[in-house]
């Protein structure tokens, strides 16, 4: 959590291997492993994810394609045998309706023409269809109505278990009303200012962000 | 760049003894030639295509083995050789009626040294048609599409390696819908597809290509009725060496007319695509709307793409807009592919055929710009 401009998403795209950015200092390690020097796609397949927070539109690019090449990758480069299109295509759509998506979207642009809403969503299904070890959902709450932050919450819990991490970025309390975090960091000017659990971010939807700046 | 000799353009014609046709009246295209319609070195329309190699004045008609692939409906529409006698009238009263011969000097070329020519029929009201239109016997070929009143036709053509001019005649309320299939060639290659479209016509190109040695389409589209519309889209994709040149002009002559150009293309290796879309709209023709849109994806650093629209407009109420770009793939969109675990050669296959793909919708155009899913 932190206010705006705090660094957030910055720090997500760099974890995420975003080119535009150059890491002066330190590193980053999942699993022990260090992914400071990979490539965006290796550090995917080591079990990376980010969900974006604007998510991009490509209208040649079927969601369907789009996503089956991502499953692909991944198999590949884990050595798991690819899967089939037929199988598939049945994992999708039940995702796709767990989130309250109609499953003939595949079949249009990637995001082409969604709502900010079902952008999001779109995000959280090919979280479930990759099946990574750590997430970072970036903002994937703001622009969500009352009932798709449900769903799109109820998602998150079923995934989220005792051998994966998912890192909800977000300055808003109102999504942990439906996910009870294991640990809450606040960042501010690029660093993480104050750590705790759940308690902490009641404390700063009652007070704001100012009083952290209090020695 | 060679020049074009056109003194032995013009004696080479002049001496001609044509076997071909002898009823048709020749002098007209070579007065238009003699005004002075040869390109010269700074000629605007030959800037990035040599043009020499065109006007070879020892160019003549081949012995083509190729055989005449048109299929010939079974009804009243029908597919007629020039050489037959029910084609004169309609040969007469149509042949150049759409061509700006001096504007198309290589048309007019083509017409004094015709060697083969097609008139393809679609009586009026009848809907049914769908002709394909291959090879042809002939070196230099005409072929004159007549769609009647009221009528439709889907025209399949698969351009060949000549000099090729097509003329579509779109009666009032008919609609010609042509598809247009370039593939790769290794020759000198020129094409002219000229369109007169009457009132409440319509015309749809969709044209998907390859390209050649040196490869050059022409398209001239005539608006020449109140409700007439045109839609010309394209896609390319040009690998190796090859090149391709596209010159569009959609002529709005009379008011009410609606048109589109919508072309895109893929330039890769050594390639060199150029394209000059023009929208010329006269000055009686009021309550014009025209768009013209040309996007191109350069992939290599040495290939070449040179694009402009044109808009030439001496009405005052007119809604006209124009767009060019030339660039590569956005780096955002490689980024979500990559951060989803995509390889980026996969993630830039991908997308550069998605790019063509919003404005390919048929399967064999797909199938022959190789971005078939």
């Amino acid at each position: 959590m932190g206010p705006n401009g705090s660094g957030k998403s910055t720090l997500a795209n760099v974890i995420a291997g975003k080119e535009d950015y150059q890491i002066d200092q330190g590193r980053i390690a999942l699993e022990g492993q260090e992914i400071t020097a990979l490539s965006p796609e290796e550090r995917a397949h080591r079990g990376l994810f980010l969900a974006f927070q604007y998510p991009i539109e490509i209208p040649g690019v079927s969601n369907m394609e789009f996503l089956k090449a991502a499953v692909d990758s991944h198999a590949r480069a884990t050595g798991k045998p690819e899967i089939s299109t037929v199988d598939f295509m049945k994992t999708a759509r039940s995702a796709a309706e767990q989130l309250g998506l109609n499953p003939e979207f595949l079949k249009r642009g990637v995001n082409e023409g969604f709502s900010g809403g079902e952008k999001k969503r779109n995000e959280i299904l090919q979280m479930l269809m990759l099946n990574p070890k750590v997430s970072i959902l970036d903002e994937t709450d703001s622009g969500l109505d009352i009932d798709a932050l449900r769903t799109v919450a109820n998602g998150v819990s079923a995934f989220s278990n005792e051998t994966n991490a998912v890192v909800l970025v977000t300055h808003y309390q109102r999504l942990l009303d439906h996910i009870e975090p294991d640990f809450v960091h606040v960042i501010a000017n690029g660093t993480i200012v104050r750590s705790g659990d759940r308690s902490l971010a009641l404390e700063l939807e009652e007070k704001g962000y100012g009083w952290l700046e209090d020695p | 760049m060679a020049l074009v000799d056109a003194v032995s353009v013009i004696e080479s014609l002049e001496a001609l003894e044509p076997h071909y046709l002898p009823w048709l009246d020749r002098r007209g295209a070579l007065a238009a030639l003699k005004e002075g319609t040869l390109p010269r070195p700074n000629s605007e329309s030959w800037k990035y295509t040599d043009p020499a190699p065109f006007f070879d004045p020892e160019d003549d008609a081949l012995d083509v083995e190729a055989k005449d692939t048109v299929s010939v409906p079974d009804s009243p529409s029908g597919v007629i050789d020039f050489e037959s006698d029910e084609a004169r009238e309609i040969v007469l009263s149509h042949i150049n009626q759409a061509v700006d011969q001096r504007r198309y000097p290589l048309a007019a070329i083509s017409y004094m040294k015709i060697d083969c020519g097609l008139v393809i029929h679609v009586t009026p009201g009848d809907q049914t048609q769908s002709i394909r239109l291959g090879d042809l016997r002939g070196r230099f070929q005409r072929v004159l599409v007549i769609v009647g009143a009221g009528a439709h036709l889907d025209l399949i053509e698969t351009t060949t390696g000549s000099n090729r001019v097509v003329e579509c005649f779109v009666a009032p309320d008919a609609e010609l819908r042509h598809r247009r299939l370039q593939p790769a060639g290794t020759g000198i290659d020129y094409n002219l597809v000229a369109v007169n479209i009457a009132e409440h016509g319509s015309y749809r190109l969709s044209q998907y290509s390859s390209g050649a040695r040196l490869r050059r389409n022409d398209v001239s589209v005539n608006i020449l009725g109140e409700g007439a519309d045109a839609e010309l889209t394209g896609a390319w994709q040009l690998n190796e060496a090859l090149h391709l040149d596209n010159q569009i002009s959609v002529n709005h002559l009379v008011p009410g007319g609606t048109s589109r150009q919508h072309f895109r293309g893929n330039v890769d290796g050594r390639a060199k695509s150029i394209f000059n879309g023009r929208i010329y709209i006269a000055a009686n023709a009021q309550r014009t709307n025209a768009t013209l849109t040309n996007r191109n994806l350069v992939v290599s650093p040495e290939a070449e793409v040179y694009t402009k629209p044109e808009l030439e407009i001496y009405a005052n109420d007119v809604v006209c807009s124009h767009g060019a770009t030339v660039g590569q793939l956005d780096a955002d969109a490689l980024f979500y592919f990559q951060s989803r675990g995509i390889e980026e050669e996969e993630a830039r296959s991908i997308l550069m055929k998605g790019f063509l793909k919003e404005v390919v919708s048929h399967e064999d155009g797909r199938a022959l710009l190789g971005i078939e899913t």
